[in-house]
């Protein structure tokens, strides 16, 4: 008998879902609330998910949303009893089973809902097989869609960080060598941004250098620190609407405080920068709770 | 009127193919460890035509020079002519701790460019 760890070591976190997988499975497709995952170019499972309204009964919700995703995917879904050997140990989350089809392909899924964060999910898995084979099985049990802390994790192509729970994710980026995902709360910009192979890019150029080369907005001086992954930089500056107009009072609310900080991650071999922008002065706290925050 | 799809390779099929170096292209390391590549490029039918209007020495190619960066190096010195694609952009991975998907668009496209100006062949398995 395998355990769960074995069939499943890749762990795989988007915008509050999160469920382990397959070392070989990588992702295909990636939107904010829809990801295809394929294996050597066949797909292996898509995940879509959705928030609830506000007022909903179950039933009528897991019927439209059903009948949306048949309309939208062309697939057609069959309730299925759950399989025999499932246990889950998630208290928060229902199950419910399907087979689908559609002119190309079959398979199994799941429906799950959270009682605690009222997120409707879907799982379907790409396969011949009419039951659920114990790899399926797994992922569906490793799968989550809210964390037990404050914060939503991240753990996309190499990617890990968190981020504070109130802040959504207004667009990302994901280009060979620069990956860049902007957060917003209120008039609170987070940027994360992360660059790659970090060996390479700073074997000509330093920490600091770098940065002023890609950020050619930063001003002023780097202090330098030391955090969770080693020496970091940090730039901290108020940027007005004109140049120096942050020095005349009555232009002072138009400003905005900047804080930028960089560090290598030399485990994933990535440059790893945070930005926030903010009109109000910035709390440190806000940092901290950022991927490297603990400095 | 009918248009017919293009039956191109699929995707797996294309990261089993085994890309070769051009023999006529000239190597050239620099103590930076960058590599400069001279090939021979074609010139565009519109400047042969004007080479003969002219009247000048017809010449149907001339000198080409690119300089690679150390991961453009490391892609050129995997290509043996028995690695397929797809060991290429994993063995390119595993030497840079980058994850495999970063890898097989950077590798792929750096392939395609250097297809596209002739310095490397595609053999089909």
């Amino acid at each position: 008998m395998h355990s769960q760890e074995e069939f499943l070591q890749k762990k795989f976190a988007w915008n509050s879902i999160s469920l382990r997988l397959p070392m070989s499975w990588e992702i295909d497709s990636l939107d904010k609330d829809h990801v295809i995952i394929g294996e050597d170019t066949q797909p292996r499972m898509e995940i879509k998910w959705t928030d609830s309204p506000e007022k909903f009964t179950l039933e009528k919700y897991l019927k439209n949303f059903i009948a949306q995703i048949q309309k939208k995917i062309k697939i057609k879904i069959y309730e299925r009893p759950a399989p025999g050997s499932f246990k889950q140990t998630n208290q928060d989350l229902e199950f419910f089973f399907f087979s689908w089809e559609s002119a190309s392909s079959s398979g199994r899924g799941s429906l799950i809902f959270c009682s605690h964060c009222k997120k409707l999910s879907l799982i379907r898995f790409f396969s011949k097989s009419k039951t659920f084979d114990a790899l399926q099985k797994s992922i569906l049990l490793s799968y989550k869609d809210h964390s037990n802390d404050d914060h939503i994790y991240w753990r996309v192509f190499g990617l890990h960080f968190s981020t504070p729970h109130r802040f959504n994710m207004t667009d990302y980026s994901f280009k060979p060598g620069c990956y860049i995902l902007n957060f917003d709360h209120k008039k609170t910009k987070l940027t994360i941004f992360s660059w790659g192979p970090a060996l390479f890019l700073l074997s000509k150029t330093n920490l600091t250098t770098f940065a002023t080369q890609r950020l050619s907005q930063l001003q002023g001086f780097a202090k330098s620190g030391v955090c969770k992954y080693g020496d970091c930089f940090q730039w901290n500056y108020r940027q007005g609407i004109l140049k120096n107009s942050h020095t005349l009072p009555f232009l002072n609310r138009y400003s905005r405080y900047i804080v930028f900080r960089i560090c290598q991650e030399k485990t994933s071999n990535r440059i790893i920068g945070v930005m926030v922008d903010s009109r109000k002065k910035f709390k440190h706290d806000l940092i901290k709770e950022s991927i490297i925050g603990d400095i | 009127m009918t248009f017919k799809k293009k039956s191109g390779l699929k995707k797996n099929d294309a990261l089993l193919c085994v890309p070769e170096k051009n023999t006529t292209v000239k190597e050239n390391f620099l103590d930076s460890g960058d590599l400069i590549l001279t090939y021979q490029a074609m010139y565009k039918p519109f400047f042969l035509r004007i080479q003969k209007i002219v009247g000048r020495n017809q010449k149907n190619t001339f000198t080409r020079k690119i300089q690679l960066d150390g991961l453009g190096v490391d892609v050129w010195s995997l290509l043996d002519g028995e690695k397929n694609v797809k060991t290429i952009i994993k063995e390119f991975a595993v030497r840079h701790s980058l994850n495999y998907k970063e890898a097989e668009i950077s590798v792929t496209l750096f392939l395609r460019s250097l297809g596209e100006k002739g310095l490397i062949g595609i053999k089909e398995p």
